[in-house]
């Protein structure tokens, strides 16, 4: 047993991967929060059908929902400092490889972002909005107050959902030549071939995180559904009076 | 010299049309042993032995858990030394360890990871079929496995459809990683492709707008075909 699999080197090496792992969460994160910025922006633009940047969002959405994530890594680590150096930005080669990936990465959880936040502003009820303006709200006040904390709530689910996949596509970024777990692992492999046992290593580390979140993000989505029944209980207070 | 040079990018598609049977010979493949693998699993998680309910349950945790990428390199690594390890310890040989072509680990691989999705997808389509359906199957004389044949599976795969369609359009994406065991696909060949012309930016947009369009279609396919078989599902009932 011991010549094909050594479960000493795969304990061994396990703390050696789990010293890159914060380039993973910290990739996570920079996807996670530009990716929101960027869907919100996107939803807005769709379900409020602002002329131009209605169509742009939509065919964004598609594209990045309809190609592999792996292609579009590939299409930008590469394709844009080509297309910026054609276009006379010649700085674009001295900027880090992980501020390209990481752009991709936030553009990426973009497009899926703004397909949930989408259909959870679709999912509220019309009349929320319209009872919200015709109360004399302005459309931002109305957005902002009245449907968003609604939609937040429909979207809290799939949006966990959506980090832990972005968690589980960090395991692509070695491709591109970013020093991560998954690179480190092959490196290490490379020298001892024992690849099996370290490739079991991050297979742990990644079950381990992914459990984090998923019970992260329940105990979030639990927080936020007390949250609105105190609500709930203000207004009734409320009515009281 | 334009920007972007729309002519490469129609010729590279072209080339890259080539490698479109390696994908969808993957995709298929693997979603069709998938299929099995959650038929199979989902029945037995419900009606298995305790050991196999636990045994399947992990796996499920794990197939969901574990980026495919990393599902392929355990796969990769870990099947020839498995198969090595048994040629020794008992003197068996099934297939030669380096006789494995990288398109079987590879659909391995993306069946193992699908498999687990598939048992989930599985599982709430055997709940949406109401309990009186198996009762009275069995109440008229059927055996349990006839009745899942004939009454409870036709009803449970009409469900699963979108949600396979689902599984299906993100297996199609998936393939793009094998190519890190060599198997040559359309990112595959894209990337081979950049090693000759140096021209990253069409090539990968070559690569992108054939993936994009397979979704755009396979999403109208299946949109049509759900409307289609959901009124056949209505038309059933009506009937009832």
């Amino acid at each position: 047993m011991g010549v094909y699999f050594d479960i000493g080197y795969m304990v061994k090496s396990l703390p050696v991967l789990l010293s890159y792992v914060h380039i993973t969460l910290g990739l996570t994160a920079a996807a996670v929060a530009g990716g929101l910025a960027a869907s919100i922006f996107l939803a807005m633009a769709v379900s409020k059908n602002i002329p131009v940047l209605a169509h742009f969002a939509r065919v964004y959405i598609s594209f990045m929902r309809g190609t592999p994530f792996l292609v579009q890594l590939f299409l930008f680590y590469f394709g844009l400092p080509e297309l910026l150096i054609r276009l006379g930005v010649t700085a674009a080669h001295s900027v880090p490889g992980i501020v390209y990936v990481a752009l991709v990465f936030a553009m990426h959880v973009g497009g899926y972002g703004a397909e949930i936040l989408r259909t959870a502003i679709l999912a509220v009820p019309s009349g929320q909005l319209e009872a919200a303006l015709s109360c004399g709200l302005s459309e931002w006040q109305a957005y902002r107050q009245v449907v968003f904390p609604q939609a937040v709530k429909i979207a809290a689910e799939p949006l966990v959902n959506m980090v832990i996949t972005t968690l589980k596509d960090t395991s692509l970024v070695f491709n591109v030549g970013i020093i991560d777990m998954m690179r480190k692992a092959d490196l290490l492999g490379a020298n001892s071939q024992r690849n099996l046992e370290l490739y079991i290593d991050t297979a742990i580390i990644y079950v381990l995180l992914v459990l984090a979140l998923h019970y992260g993000g329940k105990a979030v989505i639990r927080f936020i559904g007390k949250k609105s029944k105190r609500e709930r209980a203000e207004v009734q207070v409320v009515e009281y009076c | 010299m334009n920007i972007v040079e729309i002519s490469f990018v129609v010729k590279m598609m072209g080339e890259l049309l080539h490698y479109v049977p390696v994908t969808l010979a993957l995709a298929v493949s693997s979603l069709l042993l998938a299929m099995v693998i959650g038929i199979a699993g989902s029945i037995l998680e419900k009606r298995g032995p305790y050991w196999l309910r636990r045994g399947i349950a992990l796996y499920v945790l794990l197939g969901r858990a574990i980026p495919t990428m990393i599902m392929l390199y355990l796969v990769y690594f870990g099947l020839p030394l498995f198969l090595l390890a048994i040629k020794e310890e008992y003197g068996l040989t099934i297939i030669g360890m380096e006789k494995v072509p990288s398109f079987m680990l590879a659909m391995l691989a993306l069946t193992l990871h699908t498999g687990a999705y598939l048992i989930k997808v599985f599982e709430s389509a055997f709940l949406s079929v109401d309990k009186g359906q198996m009762e009275a199957g069995v109440a008229t004389g059927l055996s349990v496995w006839q009745t899942y044949r004939q009454i409870v599976f036709p009803q449970a795969f009409l469900y699963a459809i979108p949600l396979l369609a689902n599984q299906f359009l993100g297996l199609i994406k998936g393939t793009s990683i094998v190519f890190v065991i060599s198997v040559v696909e359309i990112l595959g060949a894209a990337k081979v492709a950049c090693a000759e012309s140096y021209r990253y930016l069409e090539t990968y947009l070559a690569a992108a707008l054939i993936y994009w369009a397979f979704s755009i279609v396979f999403e109208y396919l299946f949109a049509w075909a759900e409307r289609y078989w959901g009124t056949y599902r209505r038309g059933r009932a009506q009937l009832c």
